[in-house]
């Protein structure tokens, strides 16, 4: 099977099939960089980063839970599984050209973080499994460990969040680096160097607050 | 025919007593009581004349009947020093800036409310409390005006006839807040004001009486923190920092520099010797009556893009100014200046200029 890269139009649709929005996938993001961002020098070295990946995936749970979507957090490894139990997301950080649908499907787009056998074999398990995967497909349910799991990456720079849907199919080293589907949104609303959860502590350059007016016409 | 209510609002806001009324309109202040208690009905004339007097069109004279906003729900800044036509005049001009976001709103979507209240907690939770379900972090706010207004609070000028006003605030009808600012003071200044009256809206709503130095005091420690993080200060390793080094810090938070001071000492990271230190250096270099080479005022954004919306859609400000019965120049005190400046007149063209010309020889 050919990987595939779903983008605009066809990246929320594709993340509707998954049962998912592009308001569950911002919930969570949005809910991440808060908490990061209330890291400071005086914390543990990396504890903004903990705190996104801890609270992106809570935020993303607590948003998904009232329409039936469980969790497991087996081997350290923070899941949200499907109602049905057909498949998982995990949000973690990123680097390379995370969100860009330009990039490669194997080597441009990775994990940020080194990964262990737990994840090495999650993504082999996605990969014996492709054939079969198919959501829109009735699945009988399993443990966490069977089931397809999709990455939620997030990569923060200057610029701010770039983020995507990614289901990954191989690893090189310890970085998970092959993907055989895409899913990036063209909505981003957390760009702008206030997203950067690096530069905390320097006088941010201009990052200014929208306020939203609309004309609604003339009386 | 004359409104009752109408003729107190724009005296008020004129900040006129009776007897001033009368000196100013000719009319005797036995006659303009019964016309605001609704005893006597002036002839048309007389209407005119207390226009006149008032620099507010007939109109606004003659409109429906305005509820005022009352007492109790409004903050001042520096109650004590204010007198009763004082805080009448701001009074009026807050229940003006009702009408003209009355008129916005049927015309344009805008933020709605997302101000909580939170009148249990003390200053500085709130503060934090606050930041966190805003989603701020602990980094300084660029500007003060636009988070107040992405989240539902109108902001809006206060006329410079009340310059004895710093700021006030309240919730009209018990769920739209406004908070109103003086735009004379120091940019920084206006962002601190704009903190403090985000503060008696968070605290100081619903049961509790945003009157009285306690209320004002909470006020102005919420301001404190919220516009300098207790964690972001200590991260920044401001501890017993002197003059030179608070002038350098306080540009990060953009604030005054004897405020960041006193916070210091509030966070215990200065001493008081430390403190009185630093703020007699700064009184030496100007930083106590003003802000030297200070930041700029923040202005409304929400209010900028409705006059362009309307610009572009055709619709002059004019319109808009008589809608709510004002003049175009009552209406821009209320909004910043940011009425656009028209220039009236048709088109002239002027014949070129005929170039000088001259041989010239080899």
């Amino acid at each position: 099977m050919e990987p595939v890269c779903h983008f605009g139009i066809s990246a929320v649709q594709r993340l509707g099939e998954l049962d998912l929005t592009t308001l569950a996938l911002h919930k969570a993001l949005s809910g991440g960089s808060a908490d990061a961002r209330m890291c400071t020098e005086m914390d543990a070295p990396g504890m903004a980063g903990y705190a996104f990946w801890s609270r992106s995936n809570r935020a993303l749970r607590e948003h998904l839970a009232r329409e039936g979507w469980t969790y497991t957090n087996s081997q350290s490894i923070l899941r949200t599984i499907h109602p049905s139990g057909a498949f998982a997301i995990t949000a973690v950080s990123g680097s390379g050209s995370v969100g860009d649908e330009n990039a490669d499907f194997s080597g441009a787009v990775r994990t940020k973080n080194p990964k262990g056998s737990a994840i090495a074999k999650l993504v082999q398990r996605n990969h014996e499994q492709l054939p079969l995967f198919s959501i829109g497909m009735p699945h009988k349910r399993g443990e966490a460990t069977d089931i397809p799991t999709w990455f939620l990456l997030y990569k923060s720079s200057k610029e701010g969040l770039t983020f995507e849907l990614s289901l990954p199919v191989d690893m090189h080293g310890k970085n998970v680096d092959t993907w055989r589907e895409r899913i990036i949104l063209s909505e981003n609303p957390f760009t702008g160097p206030e997203f950067d959860i690096k530069r905390l502590d320097e006088v941010p350059s201009v990052a200014p607050v929208e306020v939203p007016v609309k004309f609604k016409g003339a009386l | 025919m004359l409104t009752a209510s109408r003729l107190v609002l724009a005296r008020k806001r004129r900040r006129m007593t009776l007897s001033g009324l009368a000196k100013e309109s000719g009319i005797s202040v036995r006659s303009l009581t019964a016309f605001e208690n609704g005893h006597k009905v002036p002839a048309p004339e007389t209407i005119e004349a207390l226009s006149l007097a008032l620099e507010l069109p007939v109109d606004f004279l003659t409109a429906p009947d305005v509820d005022e906003i009352s007492t109790d729900s409004v903050s001042f800044r520096a109650l004590s020093k204010m007198s009763a036509l004082d805080r009448d005049a701001a009074r009026g001009a807050g229940r003006i800036v009702v009408e003209i976001n009355d008129w916005i709103e049927d015309r344009f979507g805008l933020p709605e409310p997302n101000v909580p209240t939170l009148p249990h907690l003390s200053p500085e939770e709130a503060a934090e409390r606050l930041r966190a379900l805003w989603g701020l972090g602990e980094g300084p706010i660029p500007n003060m005006v636009h988070l107040l207004e992405s989240h539902g609070v109108r902001v809006f000028s206060l006329a410079s006839d009340c310059s004895s006003v710093d700021a006030f605030s309240f919730r009209w009808k018990r769920t739209r807040p406004f908070v109103v600012l003086n735009l004379e003071k120091s940019g920084e200044r206006g962002r601190f004001d704009a903190a403090h009256e985000l503060g008696h809206l968070v605290m100081h709503s619903e049961h509790r009486i945003p009157h009285g130095v306690d209320a004002e005091q909470e006020a102005q420690q919420f301001a404190s923190a919220f516009l300098m993080p207790k964690s972001g200060l200590l991260a920044q390793q401001l501890f017993g920092a002197d003059a030179r080094r608070i002038l350098s810090a306080k540009l990060k938070w953009q604030v005054a520099a004897v405020a960041l001071a006193y916070r210091l000492r509030d966070l215990d990271l200065l001493t008081d010797w430390n403190y009185r230190t630093a703020v007699k250096l700064l009184s030496q270099m100007g930083y106590r009556s003003g802000e030297p080479g200070g930041i700029t005022r923040e202005s409304s954004q929400l209010l900028g893009k409705v006059f362009s919306a309307l610009r572009s859609e055709g619709i002059p400000a004019s319109v808009m100014a008589k809608d709510i019965n004002l003049t175009l120049d009552e209406l821009n005190l209320h909004v910043f200046g940011l009425v656009p400046t028209v220039f009236e007149g048709g088109y002239r063209s002027s014949a070129p200029a005929r170039p000088n010309l001259r041989v010239v020889g080899e």
